[in-house]
């Protein structure tokens, strides 16, 4: 996967494929593809069953990507996702997921080759999360759509209360994650 | 106490309750190791004022004023996770890190009666989360949090 090409995840246009003109020769137009939705019975947790479905959605987002990804890795991200959107832990304002941001961090994690495994948060807004620890610094970058974050950097450790931080999109904060020697791994 | 009038001493504490969804949970051990700055973004309904809870308004030490605290949320009817935490920063802590950024920051008593006498809240803090007060802010509480299944 190219980190530059768009990720199809959702639908497929079918303008855009040209399904209207293969339906005029006769021909079988494809499907969309579709999330499932879980509809919850009525004496459901309807919360419970969003959260079903924003569990499903992230781990389908990532399944796309499985191959760029080591199997502790995919265990460790998708055990993260399950915490994150745990019935049981989820609160009122909590976000659910949002997949865009979901697709920022996965093509980030791809694109920079991180090794170490992040601690993924949510933010009220339903973005990923991810922290990071290198020597006496921690990282954390939340992740938007369309390739952007936010990242700080700041010392967990010690006496320095420094604090840097970048705003734009990942491709840049790799470079400046370079420059300042933060390691992902 | 009139809303938001009497500002909390410097050197008395303010907690800030952290949604399990904001802790930095190492994924090797499981073991929390901070809070993310997202914890003190303000949202919509904030108003501009982050909502936090006084210390010193209950006597003892930290753990016995917090479980003051926590029963008092829940006596309002605010439901806390087992899994979350609070996170403790000295009132004079945010002064020092609004003044790095050149914030005017502050924390007020804001009682919510009858159950939250404690309840307080820092003004001043910007609603642009790229802030670098809100990672200063994470920085300091990532370093005094208590777990609320440990209260």
């Amino acid at each position: 996967v190219g980190f530059l090409e768009p990720l199809v995840f959702h639908s497929v246009d079918q303008q855009a494929f040209g399904v209207a003109s293969l339906w005029q020769f006769g021909k079988r137009a494809p499907k969309p593809i579709q999330i499932p939705k879980t509809i919850a019975a009525p004496e459901a947790n309807p919360v419970a069953a969003k959260l079903f479905d924003a569990r499903a959605n992230a781990k389908m987002i990532a399944a796309q990507v499985s191959m760029h990804l080591t199997p502790d890795w995919r265990t460790k991200i998708y055990r993260q996702v399950d915490r994150l959107l745990d019935a049981e832990q989820w609160e009122e304002g909590d976000g659910l997921l949002d997949a865009s941001s979901m697709k920022t961090f996965l093509r980030f994690v791809i694109y920079a080759n991180v090794s170490t495994v992040p601690s993924l948060g949510m933010a009220a807004t339903g973005q990923v999360i991810a922290g990071w620890r290198a020597d006496t610094r921690r990282l954390t970058i939340q992740f938007q759509a369309n390739d952007l974050c936010r990242l700080a950097i700041s010392h967990f450790v010690g006496d320095d209360t420094s604090i840097i931080s970048f705003s734009g999109s990942t491709v840049k904060a790799y470079s400046f994650l370079e420059q300042v020697g933060f390691s992902l791994g | 106490l009139a809303r938001g009038t009497t500002r909390i001493d410097d050197n008395d504490h303010v907690c800030r309750y952290v949604r399990p969804t904001l802790l930095d949970i190492d994924p090797d051990t499981n073991e929390v190791r901070g809070v993310f700055n997202a914890a003190f973004h303000l949202r919509s309904s904030d108003e501009g004022e982050l909502s936090v809870n006084h210390l010193e308004h209950y006597p003892g030490g930290a753990t016995e004023q917090l479980k003051a605290v926590m029963l008092a949320k829940k006596a309002s009817g605010f439901g806390i996770k087992h899994t979350s935490a609070f996170a403790v920063l000295q009132a004079g802590e945010i002064v020092a890190a609004g003044k790095k950024v050149s914030l005017s920051l502050a924390s007020y008593k804001d009682p919510i009666l009858p159950h939250e006498p404690s309840h307080a809240v820092v003004w001043g803090l910007p609603k642009d989360a790229s802030s670098e007060v809100f990672e200063d802010l994470a920085r300091i509480a990532s370093r005094r949090f208590f777990l609320a299944k440990n209260l």
